[in-house]
């Protein structure tokens, strides 16, 4: 650095060596510069901190919190002797509250009724509901009675012109008047001959049984009086005839007649059921209700798919069960007879 | 303070109930009795195609005769006056063989007869479908025979041929690879060069999208 300073040529701005004998003097005059520079300026940033108010030309001034007077050479301190300033912005508006000393005041609750602390203080304590609801239970004792049913409902059907039907035989057994298991058997027959077609079905009659359970909505009234939906579970074994079969063949001139015999098949379905049962004297009552059928598996030897299976019906997913029933009644509880009166 | 009993309502809905009930069972049995949307006799469907810029097409057929051997009087399944792209061919059921004859008809008395046979053997057996189709036949196919004049070959689409309306044969045919010689009117049927194009007319179709 000092050999930089001994050779300036090697500086690119150094001013050359007759100006550089004078660097030092101008030097010492700006620094006397800076000095008076800043003392005034100090002086002025003072006084414009101070919001000059002068109540007389020469006397009093006013600070943003403090009043001055000048008392000869001497400045004296004067704290909160005159009022401050109107301010710009416009009045509050106060509105009058009666003050209530009787009202009662809020208490926070740290404790539950039972004296356990509580997560957090709450103003109130809730009363809870202790109602409930009231439990679903049997009124009537597990065996209620045993009915036995004819369902005769296909005679009805076949009056509006059905050509099969099917008969049965049932049997529930109530427990607590509100499940019902059913065994239900009996037999199917058919002997059709649709209009327009080539051939003539019998349905010799064949058994069939149906297992399931009736679920009584109506299980906590009186047992002579029932609304239910049922389920269930149906098998047919059975064999049918097709005959006065008919086929013509205009092409080649040949009419072919001919029967189809001792076709045999087996069945298993299924039916979703809803139904009442309506006392009508004493231990006799009539019921009814609508099935819808669904099958779950057909199997036949031939060819052929059976139309008509004894149990399930034909083509038509819906039919009609009416029957006429016995009850042979359970024994009777106390809360039982209340709810039968 | 007890409370009253409440009573039994029951008694005034099951006549209600009953009867609509009923009304709907009856109803659905008067409604059970459908139509038969198969055929209610088994009549094989025959479809006609033939390989067209290397993609396989139905095409119609017209100027085609078809007949069956042994058919009384003669008689005539397919006069070939129109263009047929598929053609219903019903088999004998006296009898578990069945011929038929395609006769390629040509306006040139000096035209060579070409015809073509198809023989199909099989085995039958009736059937009750539904009460609304009512009994049919069906037949196993055992063997299809051809010559190959003009056909390709025959196909057996569904091996057991009932009443449902299927497609069950596809006969393929050989389509003319050579150009005609006059570009500027290749369907002309006096062209004596190309006496297959007089035969056939090869209509186009494809057979989903249009």
């Amino acid at each position: 650095m000092a050999e930089r300073a001994l050779n300036p040529s090697r500086h690119k701005s150094y001013p050359g060596p007759g100006l550089y004998a004078s660097y030092g003097f101008e030097s010492k005059m700006r620094a006397a510069l800076c000095v008076i520079f800043f003392i005034l300026s100090t002086c002025v940033a003072r006084m414009s901190a101070q919001t000059l108010t002068p109540e007389s030309p020469d006397t009093t001034f006013h600070g943003e919190d403090t009043t001055f007077v000048i008392e000869g050479d001497s400045l004296i301190k004067v704290t909160d002797s005159i009022a401050a300033p109107p301010s710009r912005r416009p009045p509050r508006k106060v509105t009058p509250v009666d003050i209530d000393e009787n009202k009662p005041q809020t208490v926070l609750h740290f404790y539950d009724k039972h004296g356990n602390p509580l997560d957090e203080p709450v103003l109130f304590l809730a009363t809870l509901d202790t109602v409930t609801k009231a439990k679903s239970k049997p009124v009537y004792p597990i065996y209620n009675g045993l009915s036995i049913g004819l369902n005769f409902g296909d005679l009805i059907m076949k009056a509006a012109g059905q050509s099969y039907g099917s008969y049965d035989v049932w049997a529930d057994v109530s427990l607590h008047n509100w499940f019902f298991p059913v065994l239900e058997a009996g037999l199917g027959f058919a002997d059709s001959s649709p209009k327009n077609s080539n051939f003539t079905y019998r349905t010799n009659p064949s058994f069939y049984c149906k297992l399931g359970i009736n679920y009584n909505f109506l299980y906590k009234s009186s047992p002579d009086y029932q609304l239910y939906f049922g389920l269930r579970g149906g098998f047919s074994s059975f064999s049918y005839d097709v005959d006065n079969i008919d086929i013509s063949n205009s092409y080649w001139g040949e009419t072919d007649r001919f029967s189809l015999k001792g076709l045999h098949a087996t069945a298993i379905y299924g039916e979703a059921l809803m139904g009442i049962k309506v006392k009508i004297y004493k231990h006799f009552s009539l019921g009814w209700n609508i099935r819808y059928h669904m099958k779950f598996k057909v199997s036949d030897k031939s060819l052929s798919t059976p139309w008509f299976i004894p149990g399930y019906g034909a083509s038509s997913p819906l039919s009609i069960a009416v029957s006429a029933i016995y009850t042979l009644p359970g024994p009777k509880t106390e809360e039982a007879a209340a709810q039968d009166k | 303070m007890e409370r009253e009993p409440r009573p039994h309502r029951h008694s005034g809905h099951p006549l209600w109930l009953g009867i609509v009930a009923l009304v709907v069972c009856i109803g659905s049995y008067g409604c059970s009795n459908d139509e038969c949307y198969d055929n209610k006799n088994t009549l094989p469907q025959t479809g006609f195609y033939a390989e067209v810029e290397g993609k396989t097409e139905q095409v119609s057929l017209s100027g085609v005769e078809i007949y069956g051997i042994g058919a009384p009087g003669d008689s005539i399944l397919s006069t070939g006056s129109s263009s047929v792209s598929s053609l219903y061919m019903p088999l004998r059921t006296d009898t578990g063989f069945t011929e038929y004859v395609l006769h390629y008809l040509s306006s040139d008395p000096d035209a060579v007869d070409v015809r073509d046979t198809i023989s199909f053997r099989y085995t039958t057996e009736p059937r009750f479908v539904s009460a609304a189709c009512g009994v049919s036949y069906l037949f196993e196919m055992e063997e299809i025979g051809y010559t190959t004049n003009m056909i390709d070959s025959v196909v057996c689409m569904t091996p057991q041929v009932t009443n449902a309306p299927l497609e069950n044969f596809r006969i393929y045919f050989h389509l003319p690879e050579d150009e005609p010689e006059n570009p500027d009117d290749p369907d002309n049927p006096e062209n004596p060069e190309d006496p297959v194009e007089n035969i056939f007319k090869i209509i186009r179709q494809w057979q989903n999208a249009h």
